[in-house]
């Protein structure tokens, strides 16, 4: 059964690194190398693609674009989503639920569909090609999400902890900040993570939003790597690593963050 | 410090009747306890008092006060829970100053007293942790740290011991007696342990079914119940009912007549309430039944006759002096006899 088990998970995960591991590959070898095979590991192995991916294109700029409109996105949508989600979920709101589930049917509503009008609002409003017009589409975007994965945090908040916090003085908005939130810590945590990754990955919006490297994100910019007549697959795969690792780098090292509860003796377990 | 009254208290959730036309009056100083068992509306009544549920009806007085329409934070009362409810991402020291905090009392007079009320309560060395680093007495010291920390006007304690051991419960039963000889703080306590009840109170109100049964002294409580219910749910091991006759002011059980005459109005039939320790084994005189089982509990022995009129729990003082299987005979202390209507349960003397 274990051995089995063993198997499975190996296969699984063999087939989700794959690709991961043949860009990796891919962004070590030479120009030369990349048409043919053998060799299949690159041989020897050059760092050359990811000097080239910042000789004569903006690449820096990418990044700091992409950070800059992650990392507003995801102020924006905790600021915005955070209250809402708790208001929702402890206040009394007449039609919490319904709201709730607004939000929800809101969130399935396909990006595409949406890119014209939004287009048309953004333009409208003067923000087109702007970090700020990408930072309001995403956030729009991230929103439902946010709301909902701190929902399930704050209805699992001990109501003893809320009625202890009124008992103290505390009105709804200092129990929400000074024992909601920090109680739910872990959930603020991942709700985080997942707005920038969303926004940090965003490709539709910052491709249709954006027309220059004033606002241009990184998976765009890679978008624009092939040129007239060739196809730079070192580039675009280094690139592409570039572009990944900050994602990585959060999941590491917030993983624990994220799973763990600090709830642990709040009340009588 | 102050007084407490509620007037006409009433609660209702949909059809459901939690408490009905309830009068109370809490001296200032006074140590009251809501006793009964659960879903009888103590919480309820406590929660009504502390502002976090409204009631549907009448009025609640702290002091001179109209509170009846104000946030718990306008109240001054102060309260502690069952589970505790300590803020598990804060140290102690900011569990039990978080009250001082929301009302912007000075830094310095804040670390004064917080450290003040943690030495009166032994947690002096623990004030850097978290919650979860600590026992579950020290967790019920620091619930009551940081509501004795705001000198409140009424202090609200809702069945604090439950979650602690019974060794950890006598131990934090003496401590809140001590607390309230020390700060004076009119306390109102809620418990469904009688054992709580009768040791700690001035006077203990019992509950049933949203409705007080009777306010009175613990002794009184116990010696005198209002009916059949109080009779039944204070004292352990519980009273033993049994039914008897009533001709000419006579009172019999079966062919035994006690001694003890009926009031006038009393209805044919009765029902007799007697404390197992005012049952007394081995008399010569009266009836005998047969020793089902005893129980040493050390200081006293509990023995349960089988007598064909019912089932007789009796207490006595020191070891054993009867064996299952045996017949004793047994007499009742007349003068400690109860005598109870049998349909509404209500006391007849």
């Amino acid at each position: 059964m274990r051995r089995t088990t063993f198997l499975f998970a190996t296969l699984v995960g063999a087939f989700l690194l794959l690709p991961p591991l043949w860009e990796v590959v891919t962004s070590l070898k030479s120009p030369l190398e990349l048409g043919t095979l053998p060799p299949l590991l690159p041989h020897p192995p050059t760092l050359e693609p990811y000097r080239a991916v910042f000789r004569g294109r903006p690449f820096g700029r990418y990044i700091v674009n992409s950070a800059v409109v992650a990392i507003a996105t995801t102020l924006f949508s905790l600021l915005l989503g955070a209250p809402a989600s708790y208001a929702l979920t402890r206040l009394r709101v007449r039609g919490g639920s319904a709201i709730l589930f607004g939000f929800l049917g809101v969130s399935m509503i396909p990006a595409v569909s949406l890119v014209g009008p939004l287009y048309l609002a953004i333009r409208s409003l003067g923000l087109r090609d702007t970090w700020w017009g990408l930072v309001l589409a995403d956030t729009v975007f991230v929103l439902p999400l946010t709301v909902w994965v701190l929902a399930t945090f704050f209805r699992g908040l001990p109501p003893d902890l809320e009625r202890a916090a009124r008992i103290d003085g505390a009105t709804a908005l200092e129990t929400f900040l000074y024992v909601a939130l920090p109680v739910c810590g872990p959930a603020v945590a991942a709700a985080s993570i997942l707005a920038f990754i969303f926004a940090w990955n965003e490709f539709l919006f910052a491709l249709s939003f954006t027309s220059s490297q004033a606002a241009q994100t990184v998976p765009v910019g890679i978008a624009l790597f092939p040129g007239l007549h060739e196809m730079p697959w070192g580039e675009i795969a280094a690139g592409s690593l570039i572009g990944s690792s900050p994602v990585l780098l959060l999941v590491f090292l917030f993983q624990r963050r994220v799973v763990e509860g600090v709830t642990a003796g709040a009340v009588k377990g | 410090m102050a007084n407490v009254r509620l007037q006409g208290l009433e609660k209702r959730f949909g059809e459901t009747i939690v408490v009905r036309q309830l009068d109370l009056e809490i001296a200032d100083r006074e140590f009251l306890t809501l006793l009964g068992p659960s879903g009888c509306g103590k919480s309820t009544v406590l929660n009504i008092v502390a502002g976090l549920e409204p009631p549907s009806a009448g009025r609640v007085f702290i002091g001179k006060r109209d509170v009846t329409s104000l946030e718990p934070q306008e109240r001054d009362v102060a309260m502690v829970f069952q589970s505790y409810a300590l803020y598990p991402h804060k140290t102690l020291f900011e569990n039990i100053a978080f009250p001082l905090r929301l009302r912007r009392v000075p830094r310095q007079e804040i670390r004064d007293r917080v450290q003040e009320v943690a030495a009166r309560l032994g947690l002096a060395d623990l004030l850097d942790r978290r919650p979860a680093a600590i026992s579950g007495g020290e967790r019920q010291r620091v619930a009551l740290g940081r509501a004795l920390v705001r000198r409140p006007a009424l202090f609200l304690l809702d069945e604090p011991l439950s979650n602690l051991d019974a060794r950890l419960r006598t131990e934090m039963r003496g401590e809140i007696k001590r607390l309230h000889a020390e700060f004076g703080t009119t306390t109102l306590y809620v418990t469904h342990d009688q054992v709580e009840a009768m040791t700690l109170s001035d006077r203990v109100a019992v509950l049933h079914e949203g409705v007080v049964q009777q306010i009175a002294s613990p002794d009184e409580i116990y010696r005198s119940p209002a009916n059949r219910f109080v009779a039944s749910f204070v004292g352990t091991p519980g009273m033993n009912f049994l039914e008897a006759e009533v001709e000419g002011g006579r009172v019999m059980v079966g062919g035994l007549v006690l001694g003890l005459t009926a009031p006038r109005a009393a209805p044919s039939k009765v029902v007799v309430g007697v404390r197992p320790e005012d049952v007394e084994l081995g008399s010569t005189s009266g009836a005998s039944g047969l020793v089902e089982s005893v129980e040493s509990l050390g200081a006293e022995t509990l023995t349960t006759l089988k007598w064909d009129k019912g089932r007789l729990v009796v207490r006595a003082a020191g070891a054993p002096k009867a064996r299952s299987g045996e017949t004793r005979t047994f007499r009742f202390k007349d003068d400690r006899l109860l005598l109870f209507e049998p349909r509404t349960g209500a006391r007849l003397q």
